[in-house]
């Protein structure tokens, strides 16, 4: 039967001990008692028959005495001593016949016993004689009986001395013997039970170690070893329900693991497939992440894991670009591939992650080469047609002017009133076509912006001069609200001046009363110039749509409306000076148009 | 009477400048192509050309450089009148010796102003003054 808890085992070990420790104890009483009856023989049964032999011996040598007495006439006195002594041997001679323990003791008692009754039969002979006859008697006979019977004695004294040596011999031997068996006897337990503390000590712990081992594993995330733990009591219980802890972990962990490689691989795989080159540098700029179509843009075949970004892609510009964390206006940078220039529209993204700890740069490379291609189109296309436009408008403007103005013949009311609506339609087709033409030509980029020191309160002031009369007439009152001296602008005068005319005549077209006030002030690297009036506004919906092509606010049933292009083409100025126009309106309440434009000196932050 | 030479391959464009010119009071002769142009120039020896720069046969350009590089004409004041308004095409002309640079459309004012301003007169004296003006003209 197998013992299965740890209580048992150290107790099945403890009673073995108990148990060895016992044997030891009897085996030590085993000896003593075996000592004490060797001690006994020689004590009881030795001795006695020496003390029988020597009380026999005395007995008989008071006889001798008392022959001798007799032999001198003294009567009575012999007799009685004989008699004495008699009983006396007797006694003596019953007790060691009592106690024969020796082979040949009994011989030797039986022959004294003989010898001396014929001793004592002599003595009545003796006793009985005359004088002379005693000495005789004496001589001839009871003397050599005497010695004979002594000496027999004698020889019974030796037999029991003899054997009393022997006993002693026997018990030491025995004690010797005791002595070595009950060393060698402790040394074994001693020695079992060591093996055995040590066996137990070890059953016990090894489970502890394992686990213990399992434990250190765990705390290292190795979820891979069971802790093998083969007994069954405590500890083995607890090794398997630390099993069965690990499983789950494991099983765990291995979900985990599973889940995060699968979002890596598909990560991975969105951003290799991305047809947009993408790059992810970290905060000192080393190269993170880059996918497939990045390397083939950039011509990298090696692995630029943790290279630095300018070591691997040799465009200063992009790096200044990415460089800049609060970049946040998408650039378009042209970059090189396959020998053939391609448009790259560049936006980067910060990401931080859940510690803080780590900032990255998320890259991408728009490939816009093709809308380029097809925004050029248009725009040539826009231009062909604005440019054809602009022959048969030519004709038609001097023809009408011609007719109208009556050199060829009188006109009547009627004719002249049609005539003049055509001649006016004629020349808001010619500003429409002109508008078209400058628009491409400033989205193509083929009118260069001549960046100059601008001082806005004076432009602005020159501006709106001729703009005074025209508000006089309906009523509105302009105003330029001059905030602060000395505002400078990095900017082309003429464009800028464009941009605020087309703002302050849209004002003034839309307006009916009221005010129009044009305001420029300094804020920190720009410049922001605000053209505000109480117009009618623009509806919500139209807000983000107005800067957009042939977008107009609001009905139009009016003839007050423009060509539709004015806020497009003051956007792409504004744009092209690397500003930002925008709206704030309220309907009923008023519109302010806005723009920011580099300050002068701080154009190298602004400015490409 | 003072000539000029209207070189144009449209006709609608032939007509209304020719007429307006007439009324004004000039004298007017015609060219459809380049070579034309540049015949008709040898030929009346007009006191201004009115020229078109996208024409048949040989260009605008081309028109003005052989006019401007020939003794007999180099003097004829020439107004480019053309549908490019291209900086490019501007500056080009200008440097080829054009006295001024004319986007169409235009209005009828604005083409007399013009003509009046430059058309060649007896007395060659202003010609300096007015060249100067006339480049102000062409930055807008």
């Amino acid at each position: 039967m197998k013992i299965k808890t740890l209580k048992g085992k150290m107790l099945l070990g403890f009673a073995v001990m108990i148990i060895i420790i016992a044997g030891v104890v009897g085996w030590s009483i085993y000896n003593f008692e075996t000592l004490s009856n060797a001690i006994n023989d020689i004590m009881v049964e030795n001795y006695r028959s020496i003390k029988a032999s020597d009380s026999m011996v005395e007995s008989i040598e008071r006889q001798d005495s008392a022959l001798l007495l007799l032999l001198r006439s003294t009567e009575d006195q012999g007799q009685e001593i004989f008699r004495r002594n008699e009983k006396e041997f007797y006694t003596w001679l019953a007790r060691a016949e009592d106690n024969i323990t020796i082979e040949g003791e009994g011989e030797i008692l039986e022959q004294i016993n003989e010898k001396y009754f014929s001793f004592v039969s002599k003595f009545d002979k003796f006793y009985n004689a005359d004088e002379d006859q005693r000495w005789e008697i004496y001589n001839q006979e009871l003397l050599p009986l005497f010695n004979e019977i002594k000496s027999d004695i004698r020889e019974l004294r030796e037999l029991n001395r003899q054997a009393m040596v022997e006993a002693q011999r026997d018990a030491n031997s025995r004690a010797n013997q005791a002595i070595i068996y009950t060393i060698v006897l402790a040394l074994t337990v001693i020695i079992v039970s060591l093996i055995f503390a040590v066996y137990l000590t070890k059953q016990i712990l090894r489970p502890i170690r394992e686990l213990e081992k399992g434990i250190q594993k765990v705390a290292d995330r190795n979820f891979q070893q069971q802790v093998e733990v083969a007994s069954e009591d405590e500890i083995g219980a607890l090794a398997d329900e630390f099993n069965e802890m690990i499983s789950k972990l494991q099983e765990y962990e291995k979900l985990n693991v599973k889940k995060l490689v699968m979002e890596k691989e598909k990560s991975e795989a969105v951003v290799n497939n991305l047809s947009s080159p993408l790059i992810v540098t970290d905060q000192d700029h080393k190269i993170v992440l880059i996918n497939e179509t990045a390397k083939e843009l950039f011509s990298i075949k090696q692995d630029v894991i943790d290279t630095h970004f300018l070591e691997v892609i040799q465009a200063e510009e992009i790096f200044e670009y990415i460089k800049n964390p609060d970049a946040k206006e998408k650039r378009t940078f042209k970059l090189k591939k396959d020998d053939k220039e391609r448009h790259y529209r560049i936006s980067t993204k910060q990401v931080i992650d859940e510690d803080e700890e780590y900032q990255f740069t998320v890259t991408l490379l728009e490939d816009i080469t093709r809308l380029k291609e097809i925004d050029n189109m248009k725009s040539e296309f826009v231009s062909t047609v604005s440019h054809e436009f602009r022959t048969p408008l030519t004709s038609m403007n001097m023809g009408l002017s011609m007719v109208i103005n009556e050199d060829t013949g009188e006109l009547n009311e009627e004719q002249r009133e049609l005539l003049e609506a055509a001649y006016e339609d004629v020349e808001r087709l010619t500003e429409l076509v002109n508008d078209l033409l400058d628009l491409s030509k400033i989205e193509s980029g083929r009118i260069e912006m001549e960046f100059d020191k601008v001082d806005v309160n004076n432009l602005i002031e020159k501006t709106l001069n001729p703009f005074y009369k025209q508000a006089e007439e309906k009523e509105i009152e302009l105003k330029f609200k001059q905030s602060e001296d000395n505002v400078f602008a990095w900017a082309d005068p003429s464009k800028i001046s464009w941009v605020i005319s087309n703002l302050v005549g849209n004002a003034l077209r839309y307006a009916d009363e009221g005010k129009i006030e044009v305001s420029a002030e300094v804020k920190g690297r720009r410049v922001l110039v605000s053209v505000t009036d109480n117009g009618p506004g623009i509806p919500k919906e139209y807000q983000s749509k107005i800067f957009d092509k042939f977008v107009r606010a609001g009905n139009d049933k009016d003839e007050k409306s423009g060509t539709g292009l004015g806020l497009a083409i003051s956007k792409e100025i504004i744009t092209a000076h690397n500003g930002r126009i925008w709206v704030d309106s309220e309907e009923g309440e008023g519109s302010t148009f806005s723009f920011y434009i580099p300050r002068f000196g701080y154009q190298e932050e602004n400015n490409e | 009477m003072s000539k000029i030479l209207v070189v144009d391959d449209e006709k609608n464009i032939r007509l209304v400048v020719g007429k307006s010119l007439e009324k004004a009071g000039f004298d007017v002769v015609y060219a459809v192509d380049g070579v034309e142009a540049v015949d008709q120039a040898n030929k009346f020896n007009p006191d201004l050309v009115l020229l078109d720069l996208r024409l048949p046969k040989m260009n605008g350009f081309l028109v003005l450089e052989a006019l401007k590089g020939d003794t007999p004409t180099e003097d004829i004041p020439i107004i480019i009148l053309s549908a490019l308004s291209e900086e490019d095409d501007v500056q080009k002309a200008i440097s080829l010796g054009a006295e001024d640079f004319l986007v169409k459309p235009i209005s009828q004012s604005d083409l007399l102003a013009a003509v009046e301003e430059n058309i060649r007169v007896e007395e060659r004296g202003n010609s300096k003054e007015e060249e100067n003006e006339e480049e102000k003209n062409y930055e807008e």
